[in-house]
Formats: structure tokens, C-alpha cells, sequence
């Protein structure tokens, strides 16, 4: 296995966890419904009118961009849908926390109860950044059987990686809240 | 080479195994949270008692309204005892206002304090709180014996206190609510009384 092999086997394996992630994210969202349309709200940033498409369209979106992640041929075009939903959603992120308000839902799904924090938007930039070093063009028939095998066993591990660490981003929080009410 | 590659095999089944294990294990910790979490609001036992009629008050709200407390009103209301340099009050008006709009149908939010009206003048226009009706009184705070804030008291439309407490989170607040909802005073009582149900039925089934 040479050098290059190597390099699509780890782009693989990113492309496959961010797909993954997207797919569970978008299942959240169709899951709650309107309820996501509430959680779109809270963010305060579209005007009224565009609630509802922007509800509609975002779990579509990210099936679309975990799609485009899943086919190998393709380089930038690949991790682009993924990228341009990711940036406006951190940044929608990051100026809730500015405004002060990190007691609204996240909705980033998977997880339950996870409200904004610096972490996230820490979390999102390495996603970001990782996918942007995946983006190259696989060569799946070159990798042979095992390659594809382990390919996508680091994909799930690094999938596990961030859903364990969304989690413990919600608990952390949660903690906060505990132990906040214990000292008053 | 193949005991090489059985190795690999093995360790990339337990890692797989591991990473399943500690997204569950987070997540047990989550749900156990979500479970402790709403331990309701602290309640200082003084003042005008749960169940008891709210005081028969009347107040000017900082626009000069008059504002009567303790008469039936169409909505439950909740008095939100707050300072404008309370930092845990601050972080608690995004609630408010959520609550506002949520609750508008059974619920109508009164914010209470005292001090210098035009001090809290200037705290109402920088928070931006004119859509909610502001009384200065210091006798308010004294009738209902607001020690710490933010402090909380919840009234139902008969003008009956239903729940009252020390209030620091969302959690606490919506517990005001949901006391009122079970028809307890405070969550600490409704899981005393689930607990003490609970210990019946265990001992009836022990008798049989």
C-alpha cells in the first residue's frame, strides 16, 4: 500500500463519519418535526417568512450533502454541500453565544438537551477543517476489500468519537446546571 | 503475517466495541442528569403560605399603571422578584420572555423589585423588558419575604399562591409551573409523596 492509498483510506474514513453524522443529524430533524421548527426560531435569525422552508429544507439538505460525501469520485464537489452547511450552522452558533443566549436548544441532533456552548463551535471547526483535508478523489477499487474494511471501520470509530463527545458536551452542561443550583 | 493481521482484527473489534461503550455509557449519564435535573425550586418556607390568598395589593408599575395584586385576574400569574444587579437574574430574562410567549394563554409574568424606580428604568430600557409590566415596592418584597433572588412566586387565577421558591434555572422556573400543574406545592413534595406511595404499595405487597 502505498503512500496516496494511505491518504484515501483516512479521506474515506472522514468523508464516511461526516456522512454518518449528517444522516443521524437529518433523521433527528424530520423526527421532531415542528418541534425543529421551534428550534430554528429560537435562534432568532431568519425573518418569519423563511422558517418554514429553512425547517423544511435543512434535514434535506444535510441527506443531500451526506450523499455527495459518499461518492468517491469526486474531490472539492464532494465535501462542498457539507461544508456550506456547516459554516452558516456554526455561525448561527457562535452569534447566539454572543448574544448571550446559550440556553437555546442546539438541534444539532443525536443528542438530547444540548444547548450552545464554546465546545460546539470548537467541535464544528474540526469537522470543518477535517473535511477539508478529505477532499480528494477515493480510489475505492485500488484500496481492495481490506482497505474498504478497515476504511470503514475507522469511520465508525471516529463517528463514535463525535457522538460520544456531543454527548459529553450536553452532559458537561448539564452538570453546570446541577451544580449551579447546589451552591445557591 | 496472519497472527499480525488477527491482531489487527481483534483490536479493531474492541476499539469499535469500546467507542459503542462509552457513547452508551454518556448517554446513561445524560438520561441520568435529565432525571436529576429538575429537583424544582428551593423553597424558603416564610411568608404568605402555598394554598393561602395572595396579599390584597395595590401597585403602580414603573409606566405609572396601576397594578392590583391578590384580586381574580383571567391568567395565572407569576411575580418574578428580580435586581438589575442580580447576574443569575439577567441570565434568567431570556426564559421570561420565552415564557412569555409560550404561556401567554394561561400565563401573565409581573416583575417585582425595589430601589431607585429610575435605576430600574434604565435596566428595563438596556433589557429591552417593556413588554412586561415592572413594579418597584419594597413592600412586596416584604410582604412575600423575598430573601435571595431571583425569587419566584406563582398565583393562580383565584389569586390562591400555588408555588413559590428561590428560582436559578429554566428547570426551576418551569418546576413553579408543573407544581402547579401536579396540584402540589413543590416537586420536593410530589416526590415525597411518589416515594411514600411507593414504600405503601411495597408494604401491601408484602403483606400479601
Amino acid at each position: 500500500m502505498n503512500e496516496t492509498l494511505d491518504l484515501d483510506l483516512v479521506a474515506g474514513a472522514v468523508r464516511q463519519a461526516m456522512a454518518l453524522i449528517l444522516v443521524v443529524g437529518a433523521a433527528h430533524k424530520l423526527r421532531l418535526g415542528a418541534a425543529f421548527g421551534g428550534i430554528v426560531a429560537a435562534y432568532r435569525l431568519l425573518p418569519q417568512p423563511l422558517l418554514a422552508p429553512a425547517t423544511w429544507l435543512l434535514p434535506r439538505l444535510e441527506l443531500a450533502a451526506a450523499a455527495a460525501l459518499l461518492w468517491p469520485g469526486l474531490a472539492l464537489l464532494s465535501v462542498a454541500p457539507a461544508l456550506m452547511l456547516l459554516l452558516p450552522m456554526t455561525l448561527a452558533v457562535a452569534i447566539n453565544l454572543a448574544r448571550g443566549r446559550s440556553e437555546i436548544d442546539c438541534g444539532c441532533g443525536g443528542t438530547r438537551g444540548q444547548g450552545l456552548s464554546n465546545g460546539l463551535v470548537v467541535r464544528n471547526i474540526v469537522l470543518m477543517l477535517s473535511l477539508l483535508c478529505a477532499a480528494r478523489p477515493l480510489h475505492l477499487a485500488a484500496l481492495g476489500v481490506g482497505g474498504i474494511a478497515l476504511m470503514s471501520a475507522l469511520g465508525l470509530a471516529l463517528s463514535s468519537l463525535y457522538f460520544s463527545s456531543s454527548q459529553l458536551l450536553a452532559n458537561a452542561r448539564q452538570w453546570r446546571v446541577l451544580v449551579g443550583a447546589d451552591r445557591a | 503475517m496472519s497472527l499480525l493481521l488477527l491482531s489487527n482484527v481483534l483490536l479493531w473489534i474492541t476499539t469499535l466495541a469500546l467507542g459503542a461503550a462509552v457513547l452508551v455509557l454518556a448517554r446513561q449519564i445524560g438520561v441520568l442528569h435529565e432525571r436529576i435535573s429538575p429537583m424544582g425550586a428551593l423553597s424558603i418556607d416564610s411568608g404568605p403560605k402555598i394554598g393561602e390568598a395572595a396579599p390584597l395589593m395595590e401597585l403602580t408599575t414603573l409606566e405609572g399603571r396601576s397594578y392590583t395584586l391578590g384580586t381574580p385576574r383571567e391568567r395565572s400569574l407569576l411575580l418574578f422578584f428580580l435586581s438589575p444587579t442580580c447576574p443569575v437574574c439577567k441570565k434568567l430574562l431570556p426564559v421570561l420572555r420565552s415564557l412569555r410567549s409560550d404561556e401567554a394563554r394561561r400565563l401573565e409574568i409581573l416583575l417585582c423589585s425595589d430601589g431607585e424606580p429610575d435605576e430600574h428604568r434604565a435596566f428595563q430600557r438596556a433589557q429591552r423588558l417593556e413588554a412586561f409590566p415592572y413594579v418597584v415596592s419594597t413592600e412586596l418584597g416584604l410582604r412575600f419575604r423575598v430573601g435571595k433572588l431571583p425569587y419566584a412566586v406563582l398565583m393562580d387565577a383565584q389569586g390562591q399562591i400555588r408555588s413559590k421558591g428561590l428560582v436559578n434555572n429554566r428547570e426551576q422556573i418551569e418546576s413553579l409551573l408543573e407544581a402547579q400543574d401536579l396540584g402540589v406545592a413543590t416537586l420536593q413534595e410530589y416526590r415525597a409523596r411518589q416515594i411514600a406511595q411507593a414504600a405503601v404499595t411495597a408494604s401491601v405487597k408484602l403483606d400479601d
